[in-house]
């Protein structure tokens, strides 16, 4: 679900601003420590001092730091995520657009098949399924992205369908422009029309389709990880840091607003700029 | 004549789509049924207390030692009798009733949420898509593209900080009387309303520009019927081919809703089924929710063919 009307300037230019902020946030994690308890440096603490931005949790931790950590997480999932998924969705789709016919018929009914799952279902499944196997196979040391790791696989799964729709739409329109009948005509090869013509002309579409994966990602991500089979502490991310902040509500509500908040503001500010380069390239 | 191949022509389609169904049904068993079961590690595992003389006998009365096809084959014949099976952790209780008692609480507030939702959705987006003002479009963009962005945890924190926490006026947990139902409802509806919102107004934009408007406006038609009978009724299709999965994910209630508002339904069930390794329930849940999503995709692409005979075909 998109919205294509073009944002307005003072929204695009926000939406950078917001972004340039959570990048810089990122960066705070490497001076700040997220793991100090300070709560008994001088009793217990008031929600916000110069010291502490964005005050503390119940635990005393530097809210501050530990969002930065958040960001990083939740960033390296979405991201992670729209990586895996597009390129597997676009070069499924490729495949399907190019076979055509049957075959490639055949293809994208399994691409509806999994549209017709519980999709949140299926990641959570997936991750706790996986989690497990990946255990076993990988050297000690990686033990603590295995989570991580296998939250990407299962919110790929749940991804990589839309962006072969998309990349599958595109190649068929692209096979019946005239330009394809006049290649064939003088004689092209069929590698030679792929990387030369088809490929530059889905390049676009491919990158929309990581950019709109990586919002999306982030928000299932935040989701699970709130309802506690996401993310866990130390890799704590924005909806680990929501859920924690959940149960103090009443008594420390910044909390849960600051780590709610930050996803709201970047997902707007991701949205924006999905939408504002969705019409500069005139796609739709 | 045309009537009588019409309504062939609906039934094969009707038919082929259940079909397909069933089949995705199927995959979805095969699917949940598998990964579960190949799993490191069983319900039984996590009780450090029990002796393995117990274990063995809780494995053998649910047929946890036998061969996983066995097993399969046994999950199957029940459920062709409607068994879902006997939960694996909660002692004396059946996945079916466990799944009656939550449905209900689920399936009202997803129904509120809706009935909320949806016509807020359909009237902003009316007004959007006929009112002359610039900032009443922007006004409401913004409401959607913030909506769009807030995760639910975000809406129900403020709702519950400002009307439980501040000004005390609803309570903010739980579903004991109708007044607890308020903020969850709306907490929930925020999904349908912005999907409505969105869609149809995109839609709406789309087809007034189409020529036959004009056609009719200058044929004499009056705006009123022109939008009612014309615009509205071909704007709807696009609306209709997501709504299925709308309608399934709202109706049975979001999980993180169920969590932030201590709701006893489907999905806080289906979350401690899956930390508990609950082979059974988890299975219970699955199927409940993708038969679910698949009578509202079917359900959505009816009201499709009735609106576009076109649409038939594909």
């Amino acid at each position: 679900m998109t919205q294509t009307s073009s944002p307005r300037s003072w929204s695009l230019s926000s939406a950078y601003v917001i972004l340039g902020f959570t990048l810089l946030l990122m960066c705070v994690a490497f001076f700040r420590d997220a793991t100090t308890i300070h709560r008994f440096d001088a009793g217990v603490l008031p929600f916000q001092t110069w010291r502490y931005p964005l005050g503390t949790d119940d635990l005393g931790r530097d809210l501050l730091a530990r969002l930065s950590v958040g960001t990083q997480i939740s960033m390296t999932v979405g991201l992670a995520t729209a990586l895996v998924a597009s390129t597997f969705g676009s070069v499924y789709g490729i495949t399907a657009g190019l076979l055509g016919g049957r075959l490639g018929d055949a293809l994208m009914r399994g691409v509806d098949v999994l549209y017709s799952l519980p999709g949140l279902m299926v990641v959570v499944l997936l991750s706790v399924f996986l989690e497990p196997l990946l255990l076993n196979v990988v050297p000690p040391t990686f033990a603590p992205v295995v989570k991580l790791s296998s939250l990407v696989m299962a919110l790929s799964f749940f991804s990589w369908p839309e962006s072969a729709r998309l990349i599958r739409g595109q190649v068929l329109a692209l096979k019946q422009q005239a330009f394809v009948a006049a290649f064939y005509t003088l004689g092209g090869d069929l590698r030679r029309l792929i990387f030369v013509h088809f490929l530059p002309n889905l390049l676009p579409y491919v990158m929309i389709s990581i950019m709109v994966a990586v919002p999306r990602a982030i928000l299932t991500e935040s989701t699970l990880s709130f309802i506690g089979l996401g993310m866990e502490a130390p890799l704590s991310s924005w909806g680990t840091l929501a859920y924690e902040g959940w149960f103090l509500i009443r008594v420390q509500p910044h909390v849960v607003l600051e780590a709610s908040l930050a996803i709201a503001l970047s997902m707007w500010a991701m949205n924006t700029l999905i939408r504002d380069l969705k019409m500069r390239w005139a796609l739709r | 004549m045309m009537m009588v191949r019409a309504s062939t022509d609906f039934s094969r389609w009707f038919l082929r789509r259940l079909l397909e169904g069933l089949v995705t049904l199927f995959m979805v068993l095969l699917l949940t049924f598998f990964l579960l079961r190949l799993m490191p590690g069983n319900p039984f595992d996590g009780d450090k207390g029990l002796s393995p003389l117990v274990k063995q006998a809780l494995e053998t009365r649910f047929h946890l030692n036998e061969p996983m096809w066995v097993q399969f084959v046994l999950y199957l014949k029940g459920l062709f009798h409607g068994d879902l099976g006997p939960s694996l952790t909660q002692e004396g209780r059946l996945v079916g009733d466990m799944l009656k008692d939550a449905l209900p609480t689920s399936f009202g507030l997803g129904f509120l949420a809706l009935v909320l939702g949806v016509p807020v959705g359909v009237l902003t987006a009316i007004w959007g898509n006929q009112t002359p003002s610039k900032n009443v479009v922007g006004t409401l963009d913004s409401i959607a593209s913030l909506f769009l962005a807030s995760p639910s945890f975000l809406v129900a924190g403020v709702l519950i900080l400002t009307f439980s926490v501040s000004l005390g006026w609803l309570p903010a947990a739980t579903l004991t009387t109708p007044l607890h139902w308020v903020l969850p409802v709306v907490t929930l509806a925020i999904v349908p309303y912005t999907f409505t919102y969105l869609l149809l107004k995109q839609s709406l934009a789309d087809e007034s520009s189409a020529l036959y408007l004009q056609m009719k406006q200058a044929a004499g038609i009056p705006p009123v019927q022109v939008f009612m009978r014309h615009l509205l009724r071909n704007a709807w299709l696009p609306v209709l081919s997501l709504a299925g999965p709308l309608v399934a994910n709202v109706m049975t209630g979001s999980f993180a809703i169920e969590v932030l508002y201590a709701i006893p339904g489907l999905g806080r069930q289906f979350v401690s089924a899956i930390i508990n390794r609950d082979y059974t329930v988890v299975m219970g849940s699955t199927l409940l929710y993708a038969t679910l999503l698949l009578l509202m995709n079917l359900l959505a692409d009816m009201c499709i063919v009735g609106l576009d005979p076109r649409r038939r075909e594909a």
